[in-house]
């Protein structure tokens, strides 16, 4: 027989496994997708390189099926074409400018597991057909005219207002968000729902669950038109609108989403499938200005990130990334800054990157020790070489050497393999 | 020099100022200590790691109301208290089936790794049987050896009303350990 206490305490030793090595990621990515959520409810303000659009809905309900029936219109839909520049390994492309002169410029790392030439060529296409969907979501009639009343009040293009608590209620607004899952096939078509004279596609990705389209305002090219010209076995993209009431309801400080109805406002047909496989996803990225460093290009991209982590045997200190101790918040000189480039140098002691577009050497000390870090950040053995990608995010001086970074301003490091796919 | 945290009130203030990259910084630091705590008072693993997103997550949104006259860590971990509180309250709780202790095979043979194992089943249970408010006390002061007063301010509750429950839920135990042969 023993005491209660004693009994309790024995079950405090207790084996528990290992938090999952991409818990950052995930709880970030989730931030970050709850943020562009928050500030579309009450900013407007698009992310770069999302594949959401958001509208603002006027009117009563609005359905429409947009198809692109004829195999040059499909190609012509997401044109892509290779800029006149490449960097070492990387070309950039550059999305088609049918619609709205807007330009997506996209990188595609080369590697030797498959056909550069044609896959990569296909996937930016692809990519591209996808960004188009995204703007003819946006370009259907009826969406493009604002709420008033939103429109009017303190909300507009100010994410700030979260702050304004005492006007809750008060201001609420109506949108509509287009949301383009992805690719996928259309599988089969069901009519036997006579009544409501409904179209259904079936999603392979949803456990073939059918999706119901009203049938009362479907376009081709822009005309009145019908689901017909979208044969069985076609790879379609189908965008789906919901309208949305933002509104604040005194417990949050950004608007609150409550989803009032879902429907179909696009079917695009693409040429290819795979932009929806992740591992040639992960090869082609959007690119932008370097913040901080804007005459060079770095990409947008998540993912393959490997943080560089102390090695301190302390077991507290061990988990801790490098940053900065030395600097205050408000140094005015104090700022976040990135750059991306092709690794040209490896030594015990540091690695030199040549940045894209601009060719600028900047040495970064990294060391071999740095990349020591506990395994469960490196589970499978990560080595980075020359001819590798890696893009850096790091805090700096404006009075500091530009093109030196040292071990503790680092704070994200994404690495790319050359030849991931190998 | 600065402390860790002033530091920590620097990354907090890039963040407001929508640096949400430095984030990830608090998240490092906090989200071994956070996991086991939540797994302590939840005792599921995939719900502990559940859990320390939703706080940090929550945390994150809540920014703008976070006092930095207090330390950030205390502040986090007290959202992860009611988030876990309010886990335990939706999902009720589930015994655990140890395949071995129900092989008669094993219990021939196996001796005091049985005996063991068979104690320390018979125990979860008996605190996965509490009131969910009950659990959390017993958990807290045993596995993560917090006092009473800091049990109060983590479930925000005033400290007899923890002393309350602290008393009400070893007397729960005790009847059911009893029951069991256990004390």
């Amino acid at each position: 027989m023993s005491n209660i206490d004693e009994l309790i305490t024995e079950t405090t030793r207790q084996p528990i496994s290992n938090l999952s090595h991409d818990i950052n990621e995930r709880i970030m990515m989730n931030i970050q997708n709850k943020t562009k959520k928050s500030i579309f409810g009450h900013g407007f303000r698009l992310a770069l390189g999302s594949l959401v659009a958001l509208v603002i809905l006027s009117g009563g309900v609005y359905a429409g099926i947009r198809a692109f029936h004829s195999a040059s219109e499909v190609v012509e839909l997401g044109q892509s074409q290779v800029l006149p520049v490449s960097y070492a390994d990387i070309s950039v492309f550059s999305c088609g400018d049918q619609l709205d002169g807007a330009k997506v410029s996209i990188g595609a790392v080369g590697n030797t597991a498959i056909d550069y030439a044609e896959d990569i060529n296909r996937l930016v296409r692809n990519r591209c057909e996808l960004e188009q969907a995204e703007k003819l979501a946006k370009s259907i009639p009826g969406l493009e005219s604002v709420n008033q009343e939103y429109d009017n009040d303190i909300l507009k293009g100010q994410p700030e207002v979260v702050k304004v608590d005492h006007y809750l209620d008060k201001y609420s607004a109506e949108i509509v968000t287009a949301v383009l899952p992805g690719a996928i096939m259309y599988e089969s078509k069901y009519d036997d729902d006579v009544t409501s004279n409904a179209e259904q596609l079936k999603n392979i990705y949803e456990q073939s669950r059918p999706i119901p389209i009203s049938n009362d305002a479907i376009y081709i090219d822009g005309k009145q038109s019908s689901l017909d010209q979208i044969k069985v076995g076609d790879r379609i993209a189908v965008v789906k609108s919901q309208k949305t009431r933002y509104f604040m309801n005194g417990e949050k400080p950004f608007p609150v989403a409550d989803i009032q109805e879902s429907f179909i406002s696009a079917v695009i047909k693409l040429d290819w499938l795979s932009y929806s496989n992740i591992y040639f996803k992960s090869q082609i990225f959007d690119l932008v200005p370097c913040l901080g460093n804007p005459d060079a290009i770095c990409p947008k991209m998540q993912g393959v990130a490997f943080r560089y982590y102390s090695t301190s045997p302390n077991e507290i200190e061990q988990g801790n990334p490098l940053y900065r101790k030395d600097v205050l918040f408000d140094n005015k000189d104090f700022g976040s800054h990135h750059i991306f480039g092709q690794i040209i140098d490896r030594t015990d002691n540091y690695i030199k990157i040549m940045s894209l577009k601009e060719n600028l050497e900047y040495t970064i000390n990294i060391t071999k020790e740095d990349e020591a870090r506990p395994e469960h950040y490196n589970p499978v053995g990560v080595t980075i070489e020359v001819g590798d990608y890696l893009d850096v995010a790091y805090l700096h001086l404006d009075t500091e050497n530009k093109f030196l970074i040292k071990n503790n301003d680092v704070v994200l490091a994404n690495w790319i393999e050359k030849d991931s796919l190998k | 020099v600065i402390t860790e945290q002033q530091n920590e009130q620097q990354i907090i203030e890039r963040v407001l100022t929508g640096q949400i990259e430095q984030y990830s910084y608090l998240i490092d630091r906090y989200k071994q200590g956070l996991y086991l705590r939540c797994f302590h008072m939840v005792q599921d693993e995939a719900a502990a790691e559940d859990l320390v997103a939703a706080s940090f997550e929550r945390a994150y949104f809540d920014l703008k109301k976070y006092n930095p006259s207090y330390r950030y860590s205390t502040w986090l971990y007290k959202i992860a208290t009611s988030l876990s509180l309010n886990y335990l309250k939706t999902n009720k709780h589930t015994i655990r089936f140890d395949p071995d202790l129900h092989d008669p095979g094993l219990q021939d043979t196996a001796g005091s790794d049985y005996d063991n194992r068979h104690r320390y089943t018979i125990v979860h249970d008996a605190i996965a049987r509490l009131r969910p408010e009950y659990q959390m006390v017993i958990r807290l002061t045993y596995y993560e050896n917090l006092k009473i007063e800091q049990i109060s301010v983590m479930m925000n509750k005033p400290t007899g009303t923890i002393k309350g429950w602290h008393s009400r839920a070893k007397i729960e135990l005790e009847k059911y350990l009893r029951k069991e042969q256990l004390v």
